[in-house]
């Protein structure tokens, strides 16, 4: 046993040296990866979606989930696409990076056509060189500004980079409700750090500063000390930028500490259900969120799907969770015209100009097919629709 | 009967053999992935082994080594521009050298009290990763790693060699003379120091090998996900890897292995399970380590009717 041992330990160090050395010389050479195979004549078109069902995004990777599945019910429900029914996945990414790249790999062992997600921008950063390499378009979610910065083009972006969720957000402030000393708090994760540092020019073009700028971290439960050191600064408005629980449970404490009349502004994260439910509905009213859909949008196509929706499955929706919807309906239009290879697709969305039930998309240089911002502000329980912003797009 | 008799004497051979030839059966990228996790996960878990199974002490904290371990690989490799296999050696060197500084409370702490200070440990460094934005990209992430080897199969195979080595040293640790005084501070510490043996020395020892091998792990989990997010480095994962250990019976570096295989790819086999797998994962998780404490595999073990051998002659008393 001990000389058996002994040999293979011999041999195996062998092939460390082995390698090392090897790699040691030998420059760094890209790896010739074969793309997946493209789809045979099968009888369905392959979709999977990478979405947050378990982990701590899971509040709102159903409805991206749901809202896609609608999409697929009604095509498939009239016939599908050329006659071929749309197969769809959906694939748990638990929102963590590295998982992101496992799930990414299952999603790409199913030979799909195209690729819906991953939700976070830390997911779609960590997976991406996997769709680079099996050559698969896929329309990813995230909102920080550099995912679709890599030079990728198989990835494109179905959401609004950071950098534009802010300005509005501020002139919304400044305008209406003629903020002047504004406090910033927000967590230390990709996402509400892109929206902080995209705020702090917004303001300067009105010559505001923060009196304070807070932060937390992810999973904390107590919130007192940020939101003591905002009131300390004399601050008229709070802009609080993290994912759902921690605002959940921000906007309640701020009321428990007499705060509840300044007025608090934040982004989409804000404005999923699950927030309100922490918050409590009277410490809810009042909220200011920048967002991709107000509900209250009187848009009769938007208000037909917002009641398609909610019957359907019997909750409200989170207004910037659902642009999957047209997702598989951009992919549906491109796939009847040109069929299931997978480069002429990616082509097609690259020159994307399409009205769909949610906004009108046009693909840019970098990828990004969402190009408006509105804001709003939650009364009576509902959300009212304040202002809105179109954006050029650079192709 | 003969059957068992033969793995359980040549189960690290054989499991050597398997994932040699493994990758000649060309598996989809995926399932190799998984393989790949497991093996870096392993490394890790054997590292606990000697912490744990042979000397004792509990620690929560070795998502933080593994953290220390895959960011210095990344820092270097991509920031400092170092030679790669210089950057992939010194990630066990630096892990190896918090491991340490981790161990010294460890003369002063016993049961709980250490346990939370490797919490702490772990928290702190996911923290520091989090805010020191110009060294580790904080929750943007560290992108763009390279590899040892710039492709999949050679990554693997280094990945089965060193996995094998440590695996290999790890039983012969547990047979030496260190070995022998690791097990015996484990059963009493005072007795051990009674009896001539540096006590402080070989629980930092201890600490420090356990670390390195965290900080092996953690290069080989910087070139296998080639990105770098403080959220793969929660005291949850921290918790994973203890179940790895417990898992494979607390003492046994074969038990390890196999017991990494099963925690990595059991959420993945479960996928078809959609929402609930996660449920059921920690569901048979539990139907498993129910019962005594030892594991799945000591059980098997014992069946096949093995009492521990410390060293060749010499019998401990059945802890089972």
């Amino acid at each position: 046993m001990v000389r058996k041992t002994r040999l293979l330990a011999v041999v195996l160090s062998l092939v460390l040296v082995a390698t090392l050395v090897v790699t040691g010389c030998a420059q760094q050479k890209p790896e010739e990866k074969k793309p997946a195979e493209q789809p045979k004549k099968e009888e369905t078109i392959r979709i999977a979606h990478m979405a947050p069902l378990t982990g701590s995004a899971a509040s709102y990777g159903y409805y991206m989930i749901n809202a896609a599945k609608m999409a697929v019910e009604e095509i498939n429900a009239a016939g599908g696409i050329n006659g071929k029914k749309i197969e769809y996945f959906e694939i748990d990414e638990t929102s963590n990076s590295a998982q992101a790249v496992e799930a990414c790999k299952k999603a790409i062992s199913l030979n799909p056509v195209a690729m819906l997600g991953p939700n976070r921008s830390g997911g779609v950063l960590a997976a991406e060189y996997l769709w680079k390499e099996a050559k698969i378009p896929t329309i990813t979610d995230g909102t920080s500004a550099e995912t679709t910065k890599k030079g990728n083009p198989y990835t494109f972006r179905m959401q609004v980079a950071s950098e534009y969720w802010m300005p509005i957000l501020a002139k919304t402030a400044v305008e209406r409700f003629k903020v002047k000393k504004p406090a910033i708090i927000y967590g230390l994760n990709d996402y509400s750090k892109a929206n902080y540092l995209a705020i702090v020019p917004a303001f300067e073009k009105y010559g505001l500063k923060p009196v304070t700028v807070q932060t937390f971290n992810d999973g904390d439960q107590d919130f007192t000390a940020q939101l003591l050191a905002a009131k300390k600064a004399g601050a008229d408005s709070l802009f609080i930028f993290s994912y759902t629980p921690e605002i959940g449970k921000m906007l309640k404490q701020r009321a428990e500490l007499g705060m509840s009349k300044i007025p608090v502004f934040a982004e989409r994260a804000a404005s999923v259900p699950d927030v309100e439910k922490l918050a409590g509905s009277e410490n809810y009213e009042g909220l200011v969120t920048s967002t991709t859909w107000c509900t209250g949008d009187p848009d009769p196509k938007k208000q037909e799907f917002l009641k398609k929706y909610e019957s359907k499955y019997g909750h409200t929706i989170s207004a910037t969770h659902v642009n999957h919807y047209d997702s598989i309906y951009i992919l549906a239009d491109i796939i009847k015209r040109v069929g299931t290879d997978r480069e002429k697709i990616r082509e097609e969305l690259s020159k994307l100009d399409y009205q769909g039930v949610l906004g009108h998309y046009v693909c840019d240089k970098e990828g990004n097919l969402m190009h408006w911002m509105h804001t709003q502000v939650r009364q009576g329980g509902k959300w009212v629709l304040l202002d809105t912003e179109e954006y050029p797009v650079q192709r | 009967m003969r059957l068992g008799n033969f793995l359980r004497k040549n189960a690290l051979a054989v499991i050597a053999l398997v994932l040699v030839i493994f990758p000649l059966t060309s598996p989809p990228d995926y399932q190799f992935y998984i393989v790949e996790r497991s093996l870096q996960n392993a490394i890790l878990a054997i590292g606990l082994v000697i912490l744990l199974g042979y000397t004792g002490p509990l620690s929560l904290g070795h998502a933080g080594l593994l953290a220390t371990g895959a960011y210095t690989y990344g820092i270097l490799a991509t920031k400092a521009h170092w030679p790669l296999w210089l950057a992939f050696l010194a990630a066990p060197v630096v892990a190896g050298v918090i491991g340490l500084a981790l161990g010294f409370p460890s003369l002063r702490l016993k049961g709980p009290f250490l346990m939370v200070v490797t919490i702490a440990f772990g928290e702190i460094v996911r923290i520091v990763a989090l805010n020191e934005e110009e060294l580790t990209g904080g929750p943007y992430g560290l992108q763009g790693i390279p590899r040892l080897i710039n492709n999949d199969l050679g990554v693997y195979y280094l990945m089965v060699a060193a996995t094998m080595l440590v695996a290999i040293a790890t039983l012969r640790l547990h047979r030496s003379r260190i070995g022998l005084a690791l097990l015996s501070i484990k059963e009493d510490p005072l007795v051990t120091g009674v009896m001539g043996v540096d006590v402080s020395n070989y629980k930092v020892m201890a600490f420090v090998l356990s670390a390195a091998l965290a900080g092996l792990s953690g290069a080989f989990f910087a070139m296998l996900t080639r990105y770098l997010n403080p959220d793969s480095f929660t005291i949850l994962d921290s918790a994973t890897y203890l179940l790895m250990v417990v898992l494979g019976g607390m003492d046994s570096v074969v038990g390890a292995i196999l017991a990494s295989g099963v925690v990595t790819a059991l959420p993945e086999i479960l996928r078809f399970m959609e929402r609930a797998r996660l449920l059921v994962y920690a569901i048979i998780l539990l139907l498993v380590i129910w019962g005594p404490s030892t594991g799945v595999y000591k059980k098997l073990e014992d069946r096949f009717g093995r009492k521990s051998v410390v060293a060749p002659g010499v019998k401990l008393v059945d802890r089972g």
